[in-house]
């Protein structure tokens, strides 16, 4: 069991080498981010009662949109290097390969948003540093990983890739979106724990059964 | 009715708001003749008359219809507004939302004449919408263009399967005989 | 002549035809008109029939798509295949009525209702899946990668459906009209018509699907024929 892990771990951390060397992948997901971000605050007069309800939607549509495109880079780069078929001929089970680009991929959603989200609070002027922002920020994370590491993989040997993977991602993630939106929403507000708890379910819901069923599935999509 | 016998042992300044807020309510309900006679209506026609309180918020505004009756209604926060302005532009909200804004949509709507429909429940409205060209009644083009849509993309779909099918079945054809002339020589 | 064209068509086509004239009789001309709504109370016996052929398609595409992966035969894929599409063309023409009765009746063109966002968000995904099919190079790589789409897209419905009823509850859809919430007033007339149609809607949609298959299995004996061909030129050569 510990062996999966580290195998695992390991798929991750040759990802994430790779992006502290040339930070492709993080540089584009938080520059896309935040320059939805800023055009957003020239597109609407912002001022502190509509930046509470339009602010969350704009915040995470920026990050899926942001998301997308960080996803499409990180295969680009798979596909120059024809390191995906050279993973594939790796004497190690598909499902613990998957789980290892879903954990690069996270890794780099996630540090994109520890430089999106401040920047948000602050154009935005909203009290974003709590832990209920944090657990529903992991759980989105987790789930846009998930799907995204399959369809991108999927997409990879595409015509237009650029405008499959959006096409194939958002809709199946828009649940996942309204979980973020509105808790987000809920915690600009003021509010806590017992009026998210719903929405958090439901991304649990989400996480687990993509992870599960996307693990399983993962053998099917490579080439005999 | 009830109420009012009641509230006079709670405290002299909330029995007088009661007792006037009963008499008020009675008053319109004895007012719109329509709109008591059954709990929910639905009535079309012009507005005569919008009334406001110190804020500008509507506070009740009464129609006239075709036969020259007026009945008046009142308001609930949950009384849903769907009217258009001159150049077509919808406005949706509600009551408990922007009350002002209503008062001047409808005063809007009474300069112009124009028709609006009003659905009520105990002589409160429950929505206040632009009266639909030609009536609910009547409103064939809907249905029509529902038919029609429906009709083309069947038929539109069904052309392009046919078109398909056939250009294939000429390219199998072709390539048999092609088959069969290489098998022969 | 008239039998050669008889034997060309389908009796599932002149079977759903005359399903079809019945429906459009009970609907124009034996239904009496819904009085709260008008005319336009009609457009549901199309709106509803056409929605269940939406979701028909849904449940065949994700069904048959499991089924490929399963037992990776040809037939399933090209069910698959079929069922998308003529469901996307269903879905089309469901959203497209649905938001024309809706204009009248509840006075907005579209509202954040649950089950609208679901019919929505499912259309965009089966679509995704017939577009990733025209992107992908033919081949059984290609049909297993939409089968796994066609999968989640199935895994994905109760996810969004639970999503899309507890958004619309933090935004009540505004529904304001004039018959927004007022009751039928035609009973059981109603659901006879809506079965008549239902029942003329599926045939027409077992029709088109049947008809999509077809197309399918042409394009793969077509395939299997150039295969032979070139190696029937090759070793006409030797």
């Amino acid at each position: 069991m510990m062996g999966s892990f580290a195998v695992i771990w390991e798929i991750g951390r040759k990802d994430l080498l790779l992006e502290i060397r040339n930070k492709d992948v993080v540089v584009a997901i938080a520059g896309f981010a935040l320059l939805v971000l800023v055009i957003f605050t020239f597109a609407i007069d912002l001022n502190q009662s509509n930046a509470k309800l339009v602010g969350p939607g704009v915040l995470w549509a920026g990050i899926a949109f942001a998301g997308v495109t960080g996803l499409n880079r990180a295969f680009a780069l798979e596909v120059e290097g024809n390191t995906l078929e050279a993973l594939m001929l790796a004497p190690m089970s598909r499902d613990l390969i998957y789980l290892g680009k879903a954990l690069g991929n996270f890794l780099f959603i996630a540090v994109a948003q520890i430089i999106v989200i401040p920047v948000f609070a602050v154009l935005f002027n909203l009290v974003v540093f709590r832990w209920e922002m944090l657990v529903i920020s992991l759980l989105t994370t987790i789930g846009f990983s998930a799907v995204g590491t399959l369809f991108a993989a999927m997409s990879v040997r595409v015509r237009a890739r650029e405008v499959m993977l959006p096409l194939l991602f958002l809709p199946v993630v828009i649940p996942l979106l309204m979980a973020a939106v509105e808790s987000t929403s809920h915690i600009v507000n003021g509010r806590s724990w017992s009026d998210i708890s719903q929405w958090l379910q439901l991304a649990v819901a989400f996480d687990v059964t993509f992870v599960v069923v996307f693990a399983f599935i993962f053998q099917h999509i490579l080439e005999d | 009715m009830k109420k009012a016998i009641v509230c006079p042992g709670i405290g002299t300044g909330t029995a007088r708001l009661a007792i006037a807020l009963i008499l008020a309510l009675s008053a319109t309900t004895a007012l719109s003749q329509s709109s008591s006679a059954q709990d929910k209506s639905i009535l079309s026609g012009i507005v005569v008359g919008v009334e406001t309180d110190n804020n500008d918020r509507l506070t009740r505004f009464a129609v006239s219809d075709s036969t020259g009756t007026v009945t008046t209604f009142e308001l609930s926060t949950n009384t849903e507004f769907g009217l258009e302005n001159q150049s077509g532009d919808r406005w949706v909200s509600s009551q408990g939302e922007e009350p002002a804004e209503s008062a001047r949509r409808l005063r809007d709507h009474r300069e112009r004449f124009a028709p609006i429909t009003v659905s009520s429940q105990n002589g409160i409205a429950t929505s206040v919408v632009e009266r639909e060209e030609g009536k609910l009644e009547t409103n064939l083009g809907y249905l029509f263009a529902v038919f029609a849509i429906t009709w083309a993309l069947f038929f539109a779909y069904v052309l392009y399967m046919g078109r398909k099918q056939r250009v294939l079945q000429h390219e199998i054809a072709k390539l048999k005989s092609s088959i069969a002339n290489a098998d022969r020589t | 002549m008239i039998n050669k064209v008889l034997n060309r068509l389908d009796p599932l086509l002149i079977l759903s035809a005359a399903l079809m004239g019945v429906a459009l009789y009970l609907i124009f001309i034996w239904v009496p008109t819904e009085t709260n709504q008008g005319a336009v109370q009609r457009i549901l016996y199309f709106h509803v029939p056409v929605a269940w052929g939406s979701m028909m398609g849904i449940l065949v595409v994700s069904g048959s798509s499991f089924m490929y992966l399963w037992k990776k035969n040809e037939k399933w894929d090209r069910l698959a295949v079929a069922s998308a599409e003529v469901g996307v063309v269903f879905g089309g023409i469901m959203l497209l009525s649905g938001m024309i009765w809706a204009r009248p009746v509840w006075a907005v063109w579209w509202t954040g209702e649950a089950k609208l966002t679901t019919a929505l968000i499912l259309f965009f995904i089966y679509v995704a899946y017939l577009m990733f099919r025209a992107y992908f190079p033919p081949g059984a790589h290609r049909q297993r990668l939409a089968a796994i789409i066609g999968v989640t897209g199935a895994i994905d419905t109760p996810i969004i459906y639970f999503a899309t009823n507890l958004w619309s509850q933090a935004h009540p859809p505004l529904v304001t009209g004039p018959a927004a919430d007022a009751d039928s007033t035609l009973g059981s007339d109603l659901g006879i018509v809506l079965l008549a149609s239902t029942i003329a809607f599926t045939f027409l949609f077992i029709f088109l699907v049947q008809n999509r298959y077809k197309i399918r299995k042409s394009e793969d004996d077509l395939v299997e024929l150039k295969r032979a061909s070139s190696t029937s030129v090759m070793t006409g050569a030797n």
